[in-house]
This record gives structure tokens, C-alpha cells and sequence, in this order.
């Protein structure tokens, strides 16, 4: 399976790029700032049917233009599929069409994953269910529509009366969002231990999806009411809902800390390593077909045995890789094709190496 | 260069309408200017004829050129049987099945805090004083689908129910011609839940 080609048209700082992929290992070479990620930024939107970097595609389209412009075609399990992505600016409209390939992507903004706010744990899973999962995707959105109908309403004294009835949708909506991410933090955490132990022998990954507003989790709709019920008096006098999954996190522990405190750099990084390794294991078995990997400039930070976790995911036969990079040094045993990105432009590379 | 101010004042009021942007409020103008003017006098005059003769229908906030409406005046249709909507549209599309045979309630629009509307915006007073006077044996809940609608429903019902009306709620499920593995888990939920026997 592969994507083979993708045209670009004012996507960020690209003005128009035809690009050819390899089905095995592309690299994308150029110093930093050149456009490199941009080019991943559109292969994973067009590909996903989202944008990893902003949740306002409008921002994504090229400076003073109107319209941005993403064409793919390739092969997915011998079936040819083409894919098309347009965003307009004014007035906004959104155009998407192709199926959703499963992708991975390595970014250096990963160490942020343990580190950060809550928020981009959510963010993690829900981009990755959104893209899989349509349901999820249209759950996702009505809860926090419902979120800002119900929040809205505790700002207005004439309000109060309605605040309830939009508990009942909240809780529906809400309950949906909780169970499949559950069902994934629950299958995702114990391969990214696995993964974690073989490069960190001495570190133990665990982790739990804390419900938000609770230190209990919920298992049916009586029990998160029960949760909504206790902490109304709180509700009211801070003017927003303070349960449901608008609040949720992953904590993540490594032998037994709190990794949102306690972890340094190096294991931070091995951590979002080992959990995205282990996303790309989730997403072959939920979907039979092998992720494409994206790895943004995140080899040059890791260390032999790390670089090595990755380097054997990449090199399996079939697998599909795009890889930036600011030389193109540590993949030439790999046999890539190597495209060069400068000042926005896309090109074959055409020195030797 | 600006167009002359008639052109402009032309422009400004089209763009007003919904979903019309400025650039196709031009086209529209300069349609309406090349148009034969017999045309466009008729245009204009069934605007100002529709906003002086249609008003609310008294009894069930419908619109209407007369009042009470049609709906209200037809003594064959059961006025202790009451169809809450949404909209007047709402009731165009409930009367084209001829299956409800009772009388309408329009709300005009649903509760939606981020818009600023809640229940006083809607013609909800007006129901509580309709009921009063006509003891309805059956109020059906046909607000739409969406979180306001459901809300709406779920406000209507908390606010009828103590006052020991029977309330209903219109059924979701599957469309007709529907395949089951395309349709949305809560809505399979809801259709397995209002099934019915055969």
C-alpha cells in the first residue's frame, strides 16, 4: 500500500509542488525552515482528514491566497484510491474526499505529550478516534456544542432553570467519548510498556485514563450523573461544567511517578516514542493495514538503541515512510528517495550521496 | 469606483439574507435591475404584501394571512391533540404525510443559549395559555433532532409533565431505505428501542 504522488497547491509556504513518493522510504532533505513539515503537515491532513498542527485549516493555506490545494493518488491493499483536500478562506468551505489511511506521526513536539497539559493527551486521542472512528468524530463535536449551550447558561441568572436539560444530551454525548477512549488508553498502555521495557530496561510504563472531574471512573450513565450530581453546588458558583470528558487525562507513570512532573527529557522522549510505536501497532490491528509513518526531524535526537526501535519499524518490506531530515546521512543504508525542500520548492534530489 | 448609492443601498439589504454573501448580492442586484420592471415591481410588492398580511396565527403561532389560521378554523381537526414544532416549516413538512390530524404549536426556534435564546424567547408562554383553555389529551413533542431540539423537548416535557398532561416525543430511527451498518450507533439504539411488534 502506498500514496504515490501528492500535488500541493498554496499549502503554507509551498506555491505548487508535484511530489513522488517511494512506496518504501522518502526523505525529505532542506535546512530547517524550508518546508519540510509542511510537506508532512499535507500528507497527514490528506490522508486523515485533519490537521495535526491546527485545529483552523485556514490557517494552513498560503499567505495571501485564497484557496489551498491537496491531490493525492495511490494504492491502498491493490486498490487504487485518490484523495483531494481544499480549503477556502472567505467565505470558509471545506472539501474532503478520499478514504482514511491510517498514519503515524513521530514529531519532536512528542515530548510534550507526557509533559504538558492534559489537553494535548485529549487532543491525542482524539485525533487519533476522530480519523477512524465516525461516531466518536460526531460525538466529539456534538458534546462540545452541548458544553458550550449548558456553560452559557450557568453565565445567565433567568438560565439556571435550563441548565438540566442539557445534562441529559451532555451525559449521552459524554459517556460515548469516555468508553472508546477507554477501550484505547486500555489496549494502547500495555504495548507501550512492552515497547518502553525493551529500550528501557529498568523503567515501567504504566498508565490510566482519569475521568475528568472524578478520581473515580464511571461505568454507565447512572454513575456519571451521580458525579455530575455531587459536584453541582461547585457548578454553580464557578458558572461551567466541571465533569465529563472536556476534563479527562492519561496519567502516565514511569515506576510509579507522575510523569507530568517527575520525568526528564530523555525519558519524556523515549515515552512518546514507545507510545506512538505503539499506535502504529493499534492501528494494524484495528484496521489490517499498515500505518504510514511520518517521522519529523526526530531520529537526530535519539539515541542508538531508540533509533534502532524505530529504524526496524521503518525497514519492514511494505512499510511506507516519509522522513525529514537536515542531511541525508543517517538513512542512506535504507535506500530512500531522496527530494530536496528549499524556500518551498520540491525537487528530486541530484547530488550522490 | 463605487456604484451609485441606489446600486449600493440594493446590494447592502440583499446581502442581508442568509446564506447570500456580497459577492452574490451583486449578481442578484444587477438581475433584479435588468429584469423586465414589470418583474421586478411584482417582486417588491409581494415583499411588502407577505410582510403587511402575514402575521401569527393567534391560537398556534403558525403564519398566517388570516386569523386563526386554516389549521385552527377546521373543526375536523382535534384541538386537544397538539403538535409542538420548531418552525412553520415544520409544519408544511408534518402536513404532507395527512397523518396528523390534530392541531400545531410553533415555537419559532429552539433553546440556545450561545444565540441568547432560552424559553422567553419562544412561544412557550403562549403554549402554557393555550393549554389552559383547550385541556389537550395528548401534547406530541416534534421538536427537531439537533441538542437544541432535544433540550427543547427535554425543557417542554420537565415543564408539562407536573401538570399531568400526556406528553410524547416523536420517534428517531432509521431513514427509510436505511442500511443498518451505515447509521449512527445512538440512532440503532433509539430504533431498537422503539421497535414494535409485528
Amino acid at each position: 500500500m502506498a500514496l504515490q504522488v501528492i500535488d500541493l497547491s498554496h499549502f503554507r509556504n509551498i506555491s505548487r509542488a508535484h511530489v513522488e513518493l517511494s512506496p518504501q522510504l522518502t526523505l525529505l532533505v532542506g535546512a530547517n525552515g524550508q518546508g519540510k513539515t509542511n510537506v508532512l503537515e499535507s500528507i497527514y491532513l490528506l490522508l486523515q482528514g485533519r490537521d495535526f498542527r491546527t485545529s483552523s485549516e485556514r490557517e494552513a493555506i498560503q499567505n495571501g491566497e485564497a484557496v489551498l490545494w491537496l491531490q493525492g493518488a495511490g494504492e491502498i491493499q491493490d486498490r487504487p484510491q485518490t484523495w483531494q483536500h481544499r480549503v477556502q478562506r472567505e467565505p470558509v468551505k471545506r472539501f474532503h474526499r478520499g478514504i482514511v489511511v491510517p498514519t503515524v506521526l513521530f514529531s519532536p513536539d512528542d515530548v510534550y505529550l507526557a509533559k504538558g497539559s492534559p489537553e494535548r493527551r485529549r487532543r491525542f486521542l482524539d485525533l487519533l478516534l476522530s480519523a477512524h472512528d465516525a461516531h466518536y468524530a460526531r460525538s466529539l463535536r456534538a458534546f462540545h456544542r452541548v458544553l458550550l449551550q449548558r456553560n452559557r447558561a450557568f453565565k445567565e441568572s433567568s438560565w439556571q432553570g435550563i441548565i438540566d436539560d442539557f445534562t441529559p444530551l451532555l451525559i449521552r454525548e459524554g459517556l460515548y467519548l469516555w468508553k472508546r477512549r477507554l477501550e484505547t488508553v486500555t489496549a494502547l498502555i500495555p504495548k507501550a510498556a512492552e515497547i518502553h521495557a525493551a529500550v528501557a530496561p529498568r523503567e515501567t510504563l504504566s498508565g490510566v485514563l482519569k475521568f475528568g472531574g472524578s478520581d473515580e471512573p464511571i461505568v454507565d450513565e447512572a454513575g456519571y450523573r451521580r458525579v455530575i450530581d455531587s459536584r453541582r453546588a461547585e457548578e454553580r458558583v464557578r458558572q461551567m461544567t466541571l465533569v465529563g470528558p472536556h476534563r479527562d487525562d492519561v496519567v502516565l507513570t514511569l515506576n510509579g511517578m507522575d510523569t507530568s512532573v517527575y520525568a526528564s527529557q530523555g525519558q519524556l522522549r523515549t515515552l512518546a516514542l514507545s507510545l506512538k510505536l505503539a499506535t502504529y501497532h493499534w492501528l494494524l490491528e484495528e484496521t489490517g493495514i499498515k500505518p504510514i509513518i511520518l517521522l519529523d526531524d526526530v531520529l537526530s535526537e535519539l539515541d542508538a538503541a531508540r533509533r534502532q526501535a524505530i529504524l526496524e519499524t521503518v525497514s519492514q518490506p511494505g512499510q511506507q515512510t516519509i522522513v525529514t531530515d537536515t542531511e541525508p546521512r543517517s538513512y542512506a543504508a535504507l535506500n530512500p528517495r531522496i527530494l530536496t525542500v528549499e524556500q518551498g520548492e520540491v525537487q528530486a534530489w541530484t547530488n550522490p550521496v | 469606483m463605487l456604484y451609485p448609492e441606489p446600486i449600493q443601498d440594493l446590494v447592502q439589504e440583499l446581502a442581508k439574507l442568509p446564506g447570500v454573501g456580497p459577492k452574490t448580492a451583486q449578481r442578484l442586484a444587477f438581475f433584479l435591475l435588468n429584469m423586465p420592471k414589470g418583474e421586478a415591481e411584482l417582486l417588491a410588492s409581494a415583499i411588502t404584501n407577505a410582510r403587511s398580511r402575514i402575521r401569527y396565527c393567534s391560537e398556534c403561532f403558525n403564519f398566517t394571512d388570516s386569523d386563526p389560521c386554516a389549521i385552527c378554523r377546521n373543526a375536523a381537526r382535534d384541538p386537544s391533540w397538539i403538535m409542538v414544532v420548531e418552525h412553520p416549516k415544520d409544519v408544511i413538512a408534518m402536513e404532507k404525510t395527512r397523518e396528523f390530524k390534530g392541531r400545531y404549536h410553533v415555537l419559532h426556534g429552539a433553546i440556545s443559549p450561545m444565540e441568547g435564546i432560552g424559553p422567553d424567547d419562544l412561544k412557550v408562554r403562549e403554549l402554557l395559555n393555550r393549554l389552559t383553555q383547550v385541556s389537550p389529551r395528548e401534547i406530541v413533542l416534534a421538536t427537531s433532532s439537533s441538542l437544541e431540539g432535544e433540550a427543547t423537548a427535554l425543557y417542554l416535557a420537565r415543564l408539562l409533565k407536573p401538570m399531568n398532561y400526556k406528553v410524547t416525543r416523536i420517534a428517531r430511527g432509521l431513514p427509510m431505505g436505511g442500511d443498518l451498518d451505515y447509521t449512527d450507533e445512538m440512532t440503532l439504539a433509539k430504533a431498537l428501542e422503539g421497535r414494535h411488534d409485528l
